[in-house]
């Protein structure tokens, strides 16, 4: 099912809204932004720069440093009487960064969950149990009040108290899960812990899952203890530009449709900041078009990815972001090579022998750095010989080094020794300038 | 004649040893026989222990990965030479030992013993002496 009509627009039909919509808020910008209106006069652009959809390309790109610059509100563009939320962003590399919403702001955003978890599959007859964290970050209620618009029965358990979650789960019928793939992970961790198997005795049938990227590898073991008839989706969106609701994927997995009526994309050089081709991998970067308080041009997201253009299987004419191959932020240097985390979820998931979990730390010794990766034992592959645990430490170190091109200690550890994650999974301790 | 080993696997760290013996006594259950094996990183403790079902549940409360498999447990008397036969006999019977460990109570001694062809070793082994039973064992 699609949602709405806005996602089966032509080419030409989508570009003239977004230019209607560009010329606009350049013009309210330049007159409301005082930080923006200086980019532009260094620049030597007057508002009606905006001639073609193409001419967003000669716009200044801005950065989560002049959110932070601008904290708590600066930024903002309308009086606080008009702001009926406020967001932010957990903050845990430096100030949080602070988002609000007007009436139409969050009318807008619930329109946009609702496309992205129609395309998840999500109906009115679902029963949507919500195991982000409700609070200052936009996830939980960005899911809460587009799921509402669908019609969906909403279930707020939050997170925590995870076996609690599963009695909700099991005996309301949760038809719908809406959280991390970490946390997923977790509950069907606990779910086996307290003799549930997620299969039979659970009804989830969808999820839409986000908020911290999923690998391939990870919806792969997802589907071993959800069942492979669950239609595992994310989507894709930050705080920054609305909260989730940006782009997510449809039934047909080849990337997360973006509701470009309300967000424009570009992919760009990250170096050069010049716009790539499509199918050119590079950082994302977007555009809100028309939120009232808080828009954005050419937000620079950090995020890799790709984009395509062609029309989906799915009747979606919208354009496509192929899943992040990772955030720059999150990308390790070490020894030189540049290593996503991703990277090396993708090279454990899969290797028999072991869980789930794991733990990136990089550390160095003298000037060199070293990469240890801490997994756990799969109790239920446990045995009778030494041999078998240092085979596995060997099938590990050996993909690793095929992935990465990177020698890696690898520490077999006990069941549950790794921590568990209830919201975005911190996996990676680098060390290097502690 | 086969009785329950418990193997469990334990990282080669400070404490941990003493993390398993603790489980033990917390849960009463009694090691009638163990082999740790040592390695730099990682060990597989190998044990008879009085109650197998209980025991590798507790392990599995307490965060261990453990594994139950059958293993022989051969009598022998406690007296010179008597291993060296047994071995002799497997030995040109073509059967090659992956490990063992032993057990004595009194008079009564017993090796536990892992070949990579178990049921042609038990044939083998048949012939000269006897197997303790499970219950045998965890009343000695």
């Amino acid at each position: 099912m699609i949602w709405a009509k806005e996602e089966t627009l032509s080419r030409e039909e989508i570009e003239a809204i977004q230019l209607e919509k560009l010329k606009k808020l350049v013009v309210r910008m330049y007159d409301k932004a005082p930080y923006f209106k200086k980019k532009m006069d260094d620049m030597g652009l007057k508002p009606d720069c905006i001639k073609t959809i193409k001419d967003i390309q000669k716009l200044p790109f801005t950065t989560k440093q002049e959110m932070r610059d601008n904290y708590p509100f600066n930024m903002l563009m309308v009086p606080m009487k008009d702001i009926v939320r406020i967001h932010a962003s957990s903050g845990t590399t430096g100030k949080p960064t602070v988002v609000a919403y007007t009436k139409n702001d969050l009318d807008m955003w619930a329109e946009c969950v609702a496309r992205l978890a129609v395309a998840g599959g999500a109906t009115k007859d679902d029963i949507a149990q919500i195991c982000f964290g409700y609070g200052m970050f936009t996830g939980a209620l960005g899911l809460h009040n587009g799921l509402e618009k669908v019609g969906a029965a909403i279930i707020p358990s939050s997170t925590g108290n995870t076996q609690k979650q599963l009695l909700y789960m099991k005996d309301f019928g949760s038809t719908l899960l809406v959280a991390t793939p970490s946390y997923a992970m977790r509950i069907a961790e606990v779910a086996k812990e307290i003799g549930i198997d997620p299969k039979k005795d659970l009804k989830l049938k969808i999820g839409l899952l986000g908020s911290e990227l999923l690998t391939e590898a990870m919806r792969t073991e997802l589907h071993k203890v959800y069942g492979e008839d669950m239609l595992i989706t994310q989507n894709y969106g930050m705080s920054e530009l609305i909260g989730p609701g940006v782009s997510g994927e449809c039934e047909y997995l080849c990337g997360m449709h973006v509701n470009e009526d309300h967000f424009l994309i570009e992919v760009i050089d990250p170096v050069t900041g010049e716009v790539l081709p499509e199918g050119e991998k590079g950082e994302v970067v977007i555009t809100c078009l028309d939120k009232e308080a808080l828009p954005l041009i050419r937000y620079r997201t950090r995020d890799i990815s790709r984009l395509f253009y062609g029309k989906c299987k799915c009747g979606r004419t919208t354009v496509r972001m192929e899943n992040l191959s990772g955030r720059t932020d999150d990308m390790l240097k070490i020894r030189g090579v540049n290593v996503f985390p991703s990277q090396i979820e993708e090279a454990l998931l899969g290797i028999e022998g072991i869980g789930p979990n794991y733990e990136i730390v990089v550390e160095k010794n003298g000037s060199s750095d070293v990469l240890t990766i801490r997994v756990e034992l799969d109790p239920e592959k446990m045995q009778d010989s030494v041999a078998f645990i240092a085979n596995l430490e060997k099938t590990i170190k050996d993909k690793i080094k095929f992935i990465l091109g990177l020698d890696a200690k690898i520490k077999i550890e006990n069941p549950n020794t790794l921590q568990r994650f209830e919201g975005k999974a911190k996996r990676v301790r680098d060390l290097r300038n502690a | 004649m086969f009785v329950k080993q418990l193997c469990v696997f334990i990282e080669n760290k400070h404490g941990k040893f003493q993390e398993l013996t603790n489980v033990f006594a917390e849960y009463g259950i009694n090691m009638i026989s163990l082999s740790l094996s040592d390695s730099t990183a990682y060990g597989v403790a190998r044990l008879i222990v009085s109650d197998t079902d209980k025991a590798q549940k507790a392990l599995a409360a307490n965060g261990f990965a453990s594994v139950v498999n059958d293993i022989m447990a051969i009598k022998l008397d406690n007296k010179l030479g008597e291993l060296n036969k047994l071995i002799k006999e497997l030995n040109e019977g073509g059967i090659d030992v992956q490990y063992a460990y032993s057990l004595t109570s009194g008079k009564e001694a017993a090796i536990l013993l892992k070949t990579l062809d178990d049921k042609k070793a038990e044939k083998i082994i048949a012939k000269n002496h006897s197997f303790y039973t499970e219950e045998e064992i965890y009343n000695l």
